[in-house]
């Protein structure tokens, strides 16, 4: 049952509709529960590593330059609808 | 009656002074028409790859500094993920374990002190306009550099909150770090407030305010809340945790009513960004840029050109004033006479101008010998206000000004004796008026005079002469 609700939970923080045969067949906590393995290792005093860019490399940042961009027309016309230079899209009002 | 104590928390966004966005190299410019600054990367195109903008970091750096805080020396990008269409990648690029400065303080008086938590770096959304049954979506402001500015709970009154604001702003536009343009966005405040029992010490259930839109906006809003959770606590009713907007047309808060359980964030580093090392020498250049703050401008205003407090804070408040208030001393030394002449006529001058400040033409050195003319007794106050209403709005020197309307004072005391005498033969009633006890008829006679030296006498002059002759 708590499954369940934090499958629809889930779902809803993804925007994505689980039906509830999908949400039965899931292999989601199985997954979980094979990784939980994890919480086993003894990881005291062990800086969480973020990936393979941290410490290893301190990238230069870009200077401050603004150029505009050519490929602004693309853009807007790969949008499916626009209207005076804006995208138009459906109301959402939180 | 229950008293209570009333704890508030600022969360400031300001837009950083950057000729680019933060992670694309797309101009920031503000009133570009709809779409212009826009890119694959600030649109969120798939492949594309974030670039972390420099500016971005010296100026947050920079208010870090002015705002007491401690820097990280090494810093990383996490994900913000919430669905929205103002929001192209479907996550806001944000910090949240690592922000760039920490454990600062902003000092609003001598007295009194108010803690910053935090001020991180973070990537702004775009803009929507709601239509009748549709909305429009503009990114040339999604990806432009924000630095949020989070104060501890140390705030105890709306007025407090109010000071805050303007005394952050002032720092910020000294430094150059935003111009905090509330109007235009650059500057935007939410507040946390909670009432706690006096005495007690655990903190009451806060409320989030949001949708002011001026520093009054935020006082108001905070004033109505305070008021608005007494009376919930001392009707015996709970405070929940919510947000709440303000109406500025109804002059209160309402409840969102969203469904607060839907907020997780879900923070998670970047993978596309590495980290970033913040180092000793640009901490060291942006200390060095910063010059001098507001407080210590004014504590020199008033060492330096003995000023009181009040007239010091007027000057500071106003950057370009008080930068031009300096520039024409170097001209002429006086610096209470030049306040004066700044304070009272200038100023007059400049608020007739529709652009204020900004289109005032008339240079430091100018104005100087205005102040100067004044005190040698060249001219005179109605000359001080007749060469303004001139020189300030246009590019026209003040002396071909004087020439050219003949403002030179009448200072040949034969001559306004016998301006003088004439006055007083033709308005023989008025004399007689005064004499009888009417002082008053003084001011008149006064007028008369000025006018026949068509206001180039100093009236100071004419009064003592027209005082000594009515008493002979």
């Amino acid at each position: 049952m708590i499954e369940k609700e934090i499958i629809k939970r889930i779902g809803e923080l993804a925007r994505i509709e689980i039906s509830p045969e999908e949400s039965s067949n899931l292999q989601l906590f199985k997954i979980i529960e094979y990784v939980d393995k994890l919480k086993e290792v003894d990881i005291e005093g062990v800086e969480p590593m973020r990936g393979p860019q941290q410490q290893s490399l301190k990238t230069p940042p870009r200077q401050d330059k603004a150029i505009q961009d050519s490929t602004r027309k693309d853009i807007l016309n790969n949008a499916p609808s626009l209207s005076d230079g804006f995208f138009k899209i459906p109301k959402v009002i939180e | 009656m229950k008293e209570f104590d009333t704890v508030i928390g600022l969360e400031v966004h300001v837009q950083l002074n950057t000729e680019a966005k933060i992670f694309c190299s797309c101009p920031t410019e503000f009133e570009a028409p709809p779409n212009t600054n826009i890119c694959p990367v600030c649109c969120g195109y798939p492949g594309t790859l974030p670039v972390f903008n420099e500016g971005a970091l010296r100026l947050g750096v920079r208010a870090g500094l002015a705002l007491n805080c401690r820097i990280n020396k090494s810093i990383y990008f996490e994900r913000k993920n919430y669905f929205y269409p103002d929001l192209p990648k479907n996550y806001q690029i944000s910090q949240y374990a690592s922000p760039l400065g920490y454990q600062g303080f902003l000092q609003l008086s001598p007295e009194r002190k108010v803690g910053i938590d935090r001020v991180h770096l973070e990537e702004d959304a775009g803009k929507l306009i709601h239509k009748q049954g549709y909305s429009l979506a503009d990114f040339n402001r999604a990806g432009i550099p924000l630095l949020e500015i989070v104060s501890a709970p140390d705030i105890r009154s709306p007025q407090e909150a109010f000071d805050y604001l303007a005394c952050l702003k002032l720092i910020l536009q000294y430094i150059g770090v935003s111009t905090c343009d509330m109007e235009k966005g650059y500057l935007r405040c939410d507040a946390n407030i909670s009432l706690k029992e006096k005495e007690s010490k655990t903190f009451g259930t806060k409320v989030e305010l949001k949708n002011m839109n001026s520093f009054k906006g935020v006082r108001a809003a905070l004033e109505y809340e305070q008021t608005r959770q007494a009376g919930r606590i001392r009707a015996g009713e709970k405070i929940i945790q919510e947000t709440r907007l303000w109406d500025v047309q109804r002059l209160k808060t309402f409840s969102m009513r969203s469904k607060e359980e839907a907020h997780d964030y879900r923070y998670f580093p970047d993978p596309d960004l590495p980290d970033f090392a913040v180092s000793d020498q640009l901490i060291a250049q942006e200390k060095e840029s910063l010059g001098e703050l507001p407080s210590q401008r004014r504590k020199r205003f008033i060492e330096q050109y003995r000023l009181s407090g009040k007239e010091s804070s007027l000057l500071i408040e106003n950057k370009p004033l008080a930068d031009f208030f300096e520039q024409v001393l170097k001209f002429y030394h006086d610096s209470q006479k030049v306040h004066k002449l700044l304070f009272g006529p200038f100023l007059e001058q400049v608020n007739l101008l529709e652009g204020g400040f900004d289109s005032v033409k008339i240079s430091a050195k100018d104005l100087a010998k205005v102040v100067q003319y004044f005190q040698e007794g060249k001219i005179n106050n109605i000359a001080v206000r007749k060469i303004l209403s001139l020189a300030v709005p246009a590019e026209k020197s003040v002396d071909r000004i004087i020439k050219e309307e003949k403002l030179t004072q009448i200072s040949d005391q034969v001559g306004l004796e016998d301006i003088v005498d004439n006055v007083l033969s033709e308005n023989s009633k008025a004399a007689t008026e005064y004499k009888q006890g009417k002082t008053k008829a003084v001011q008149f006679l006064v007028g008369q005079a000025m006018k026949k030296t068509r206001g180039r006498a100093s009236p100071q002059a004419v009064r003592d002469i027209l005082e000594r002759r009515l008493k002979e």
